[in-house]
């Protein structure tokens, strides 16, 4: 009988948890085939648009209205006489960006705020969460207005250099400035489990200072769930942007995003349906791979499922 | 002079029961090189102890309420914190009952054991990482260059808890003290690990703080025993003295409680009862309700027993119905 021995190379490296929840994530293939889609998307959006053949999303054609598909406009014009695909590809970016931008702010805020709370405990903790409840109790929509307003004068012109996007870089922030609320909590709670731990007392016994615990001990260990929660926040980062550009405190004309599309697009619902239908279905593919790759990293990420 | 010298330590928690008082004036000195036990049964306020000693201990609810504990003129219970981070883990470390969760899952066993040298002696990346391979090969894990990037999972119990001493033992310390180091682990591996711990010490030096409810254990490293009731030490003596000579009779109940010394086909000896509520002032004599071997009629009811040295060297709280 012979025993496989682990070659050189496995034995140097060693496996670590995130290596083994990334070999779990491939065998999903409903997950992996999202973070294909997603990555496609990403491409599409991004390098694809800037390629000479894609139509200027905003040069209006008022003789050319509301084409239907065809060899020359592949998604047809919408009303204005804008070519659908350049304004899709266009719309996606921002879309994207309010979602990765806005949720990386929240993690950012939600972890550190969370993860101090939870580990001092007593006292500060009880008066940090209660700012917590606070903010949870104000209408999000209506912070998220007020500190956009707030924000995005002085930093205007601050931003101009970046174009298109200058009046769009405040909302991402409002809106992450405000998402963090239940990364703060859900990290709370995990940094509250974790600091019970046997291994924290030990590096406390190592004699390792506050700070240093926690960043480098108990926060690594929360960053699973929160990560979960994050695949989570983006699609609801996505539509929330849709619901302040439906209320004009969003995206700017002529600039556009996937729910500034859709709403138009269901203007014309009676007539011209694939107006609709077309982003519609980027924005609700994408929002489903979200939602796939979110359950695959939860379950990937599941320590209890692990081999330990 | 001791190196270590603990007087009089009380550690109490607040809790919504009342205050548990979990060490209750606890006094023994540590000498240098030496090892000292500390035994008894599970809630007798042995980890107490030393949790306090390096300020380990939640507080609240854990209030550290009066005593001394002067090491090197340092007194560790009244030290600020960040002081006392540069003695913990550097001139006072410590070893955990269950080497399973007493490392970090998620870093590797190179910067975890590396971590105390780079915080406390400041070395760069690499040099602590040769050292970290060379503890590794100290403590007898095989192929250390390899091991060091692995991650706990990868480790069986004995290799963690020998990564453990190792890490413990990098930044040579005069004192170490083990919670149980072997109470979770199967008994050959246990017996390895206290191998390990006597021939780690008489290279370095160190002094030990052993903690363990296993006489046998006791029996095999230690040169001092300290056996604690209730909060309290009743009685310590150095470790051949107390199997051969045990005066009080928590201590003699305890040995006779060992299964091995026991006759095939008898009913085992244990001690009756439940050591009592600490959340309780205890009027006289804590051992009372469950003194067999002694006379408990003759055991202090009014006055708390006096820890007093009746034989030379040989400690133990003086209760008349405890030491007949």
């Amino acid at each position: 009988m012979r025993i496989s021995l682990p070659t050189e190379s496995e034995l140097e490296k060693g496996s670590s948890l995130g290596r083994d929840a990334w070999a779990r994530l491939r065998k999903n293939k409903l997950a992996m085939l999202s973070m294909c889609f997603i990555g496609l998307m990403l491409i599409i959006c991004f390098i694809v648009a800037q390629l000479p053949f894609i139509d200027d999303p905003n040069e209006q054609n008022l003789e050319n209205r509301f084409a239907p598909p065809s060899g020359d406009h592949i998604m047809g014009t919408d009303q204005l006489g804008r070519d659908l695909f350049s304004r899709i590809l266009f719309g996606g970016q921002i879309s994207m960006l309010v979602g990765f931008i806005a949720t990386g702010v929240a993690l950012l805020i939600g972890i550190t705020y969370g993860a101090i709370s939870g580990y001092a405990g007593g006292r500060t903790d009880a008066i940090m969460m209660r700012v917590v409840d606070t903010l949870y109790a104000i209408p999000f929509l209506v912070l998220v207005i007020v500190l956009k307003v707030v924000i995005a004068g002085p930093m205007e012109e601050q931003l101009s250099w970046m174009g298109r996007f200058a009046n769009i870089v405040p909302l991402f922030f409002a809106i992450g400035a405000l998402g963090w609320l239940t990364l703060a909590r859900i990290t709370r709670t995990q940094v509250m489990a974790i600091k019970e731990q046997e291994f924290v007392e030990a590096a406390t016994s190592l004699g390792l200072s506050k700070m240093r615990i926690l960043f480098r001990h108990i926060v690594p260990n929360t960053l699973g769930p929160a990560i979960v929660y994050a695949t989570l926040t983006i699609p609801s980062f996505i539509l929330f942007e849709a619901s302040l550009s439906y209320l004009g405190v969003g995206i700017e004309a002529p600039n556009s995003s996937w729910g500034i599309l859709i709403k138009e697009g269901a203007d014309f619902l009676e007539t011209q349906l694939y107006l609709l239908i077309i982003p519609g279905l980027f924005f609700s593919l994408t929002l489903f791979a979200f939602n796939f790759l979110g359950d695959g990293l939860r379950d990937a990420l599941d320590v209890r499922a692990s081999k330990d | 002079m001791p190196l270590l010298e603990v007087k009089n330590l009380k550690t109490h928690f607040h809790t919504r029961d009342g205050i548990v008082r979990a060490v209750d004036g606890v006094s023994f000195p540590v000498e240098k090189g030496k090892t000292i036990g500390i035994v008894g049964e599970s809630g007798s306020g042995k980890s107490v102890t030393c949790y306090s000693l390096l300020g380990l201990v939640p507080m609240p609810p854990g209030k550290i309420e009066g005593g001394s504990a002067i090491f090197d003129d340092t007194d560790l219970l009244k030290c600020h914190e960040n002081d006392l981070c540069k003695i913990r883990g550097k001139r006072i470390s410590m070893i955990f009952q269950d080497p399973m969760t007493s490392l970090n899952p998620y870093l590797r066993i190179s910067t975890q054991i590396t971590e105390p040298l780079r915080i406390h002696m400041g070395m760069d990346k690499n040099r602590a990482k040769k050292e970290a391979i060379e503890a590794l090969r100290e403590v007898g894990i095989p192929e250390p260059e390899k091991r060091v990037n692995m991650y706990p999972h990868e480790f069986s119990g004995g290799m963690r808890q020998r990564a453990m001493i190792a890490m413990a033992l990098i930044t040579k310390p005069e004192i170490l003290i083990a919670d149980e180091p072997t109470t979770a682990l199967d008994v050959t591996v246990q017996k390895q690990i206290l191998e390990l711990i006597k021939s780690r010490q008489k290279e370095l030096g160190t002094a030990v703080i052993f903690i363990t409810h296993d006489l046998a254990v006791i029996s095999e490293i230690c040169d001092e025993v300290n056996v604690m009731y209730a909060g309290k030490i009743v009685e310590r003596a150095n470790s051949r003295e107390l199997f051969s000579n045990p005066l009080h009779a928590y201590t003699r109940s305890l040995l006779q409680s060992i299964p091995a010394t026991q006759l095939k086909g008898e009913k085992l000896f244990t001690i009756s009862g439940l050591p009592p509520n600490l959340a309780k002032p205890i009027q006289g004599c804590a051992f009372r309700p469950r003194n067999q071997i002694g006379n408990s009629d003759e055991c202090l009811t009014q006055s708390t027993p006096e820890f007093k040295e009746l034989d030379s060297n040989h400690w133990v709280q003086n209760c008349p119905g405890c030491l007949t």
